[in-house]
């Protein structure tokens, strides 16, 4: 039996005409974790979160869910999965009451008052057709829908995309709620690097299909850095160990580093000769955009 | 009772998250927002307050008990800690980098030595009047 919820090893899935896609992909995800899939558009986010759900065949690796093949075994580990596709459409004619009503003929374990109680949160109004909702509304109906029969594994495709800030923050209150009471193993793909760090224990960022960097958050926050440094040789501050980026001023470079400051400060000391003018922290987002910036 | 807590997350910030709110309770308990003995909300109700993963908020509750800010007792909560309030040796190290933050703030202002330490007592003695 597989330990993993969710495990993908050497898993290569390409469109052919975009060459979008995933490539050599390795994702393992521990029960109750909560892992926070970035990257720009068209890096893969997507064609990774519909490989885990079993949409997609892999061309290449294995991908197990709960230890089974989504693809070939679909109803093994489905009941015990939510998902929130990025653009989940339902028949517009039906109102979420009949939407509810569907999923709990699919799914033993729907829990009528939990999404009852979710309705009446989110202010729904259930008995309307989605037709005559806002996006935002049809939006938390997705969510009721992925969540109600309160599965182990819930898999949010840029979940509060779209949403106004009093909705966003209640949606990732109930995703809080899921992690802190049931233990639900979370991925989610989002833009947003604040709701990331909010959510996430975990963190992948996806270039070009390649997964390039999979880490704890807090750890990624203390172990990276940008360094200012005076007359320096931008070739040779690019390939001190751990920069991967530097841009040139006039006069000075400034280095974006993934290692704690004072060991940056250590290596641009001894590499370059000449100590750092200043050293800053770096938001998830600067990160974000050192990592994956510049290229296209 | 547990005690309600004011934290501020900006997840822009330079301190990871788990960082800030070790910061925050301890600012919180130097400054008598926390007394010794006071319950501290579970690392779940803080979660789900905060809206932040509920694995960070536990990543906090671990750092401030293994300095000994807050004491867990078995199915009870965490509480301040007795000895939270005296200065440990690695306390005072914490507070050098602030302390030479200051330092360069005061004298990107322009100020001198006597200014900067004068602007300092009057933060010492306000932080004292308070109740």
């Amino acid at each position: 039996m597989n330990e993993f919820v969710v495990d993908l090893q050497g898993v290569s899935r390409l469109y052919p005409k975009s060459h979008n896609g995933v490539r050599r992909l390795d994702l393992r995800l521990a029960a109750g974790e909560s892992y926070g899939l970035l990257g720009r558009n068209g890096a893969g986010k997507t064609t990774a979160l519909r490989l885990v759900m079993g949409m997609l065949r892999p061309a290449m690796g294995t991908v197990r869910v709960f230890g089974f093949d989504p693809f070939t075994e679909p109803e093994k580990a489905k009941v015990r999965v939510g998902y929130l596709a990025e653009d989940q459409e339902f028949p517009t004619a039906l109102t979420p009451l009949d939407l509810f009503r569907l999923h709990e003929d699919l799914y033993p374990s729907w829990d009528k008052s939990f999404a009852d109680s979710l309705a009446r949160r989110f202010s729904m109004p259930t008995g309307r057709r989605l037709r005559d909702l806002s996006k935002g509304q049809r939006r938390q109906a997705g969510l009721v829908c992925a969540v109600a029969h309160r599965p182990a594994l819930l898999v949010l495709d840029e979940p509060a995309g779209g949403l106004d800030p009093v909705t966003r923050r209640e949606f990732l209150e109930e995703v809080i709620g899921l992690l802190s009471d049931e233990g639900t193993t979370v991925l989610f793909s989002s833009h947003n690097l604040q709701e990331v760090e909010r959510v996430a224990g975990r963190i992948g960022i996806l270039d070009a299909g390649h997964l390039i960097l999979d880490r704890d958050v807090a750890e990624l926050r203390e172990a990276s850095c940008r360094v200012l440094v005076d007359g320096a040789d931008e070739a040779r501050a690019a390939a001190l160990a751990g920069c991967v980026r530097t841009v040139k001023h006039d006069g000075a470079v400034t280095l974006t580093f993934l290692c704690a400051e004072p060991e940056a400060r250590r290596r641009v000391t001894e590499g370059l000769g000449t100590a750092p003018r200043q050293t800053s922290p770096l938001s998830l987002e600067d990160l974000f955009v050192d990592l994956v910036g510049g290229r296209q | 009772m547990t005690r309600a807590l004011l934290i501020r997350i900006d997840p822009g910030d330079g301190l990871p998250i788990y960082r800030q709110i070790v910061e925050q309770v301890k600012a919180a308990i130097a400054s008598g927002v926390l007394s010794e003995g006071d319950r501290v909300p579970s690392h779940r109700d803080l979660a789900r307050d905060l809206v932040v993963a509920p694995l960070t908020i536990a990543r906090a509750y671990d750092l401030l008990e293994r300095e000994g800010f807050i004491a867990r007792e078995r199915g009870k909560g965490a509480f301040v800690a007795a000895r939270a309030k005296k200065a440990e040796p690695s306390a005072t190290a914490q507070l050098n980098g602030r302390a030479s933050a200051l330092v360069r703030h005061a004298q990107a202002l322009g100020l001198s030595r006597e200014e900067a330490l004068r602007a300092l007592r009057d933060a010492w003695q306000e932080g004292k009047e308070k109740p």
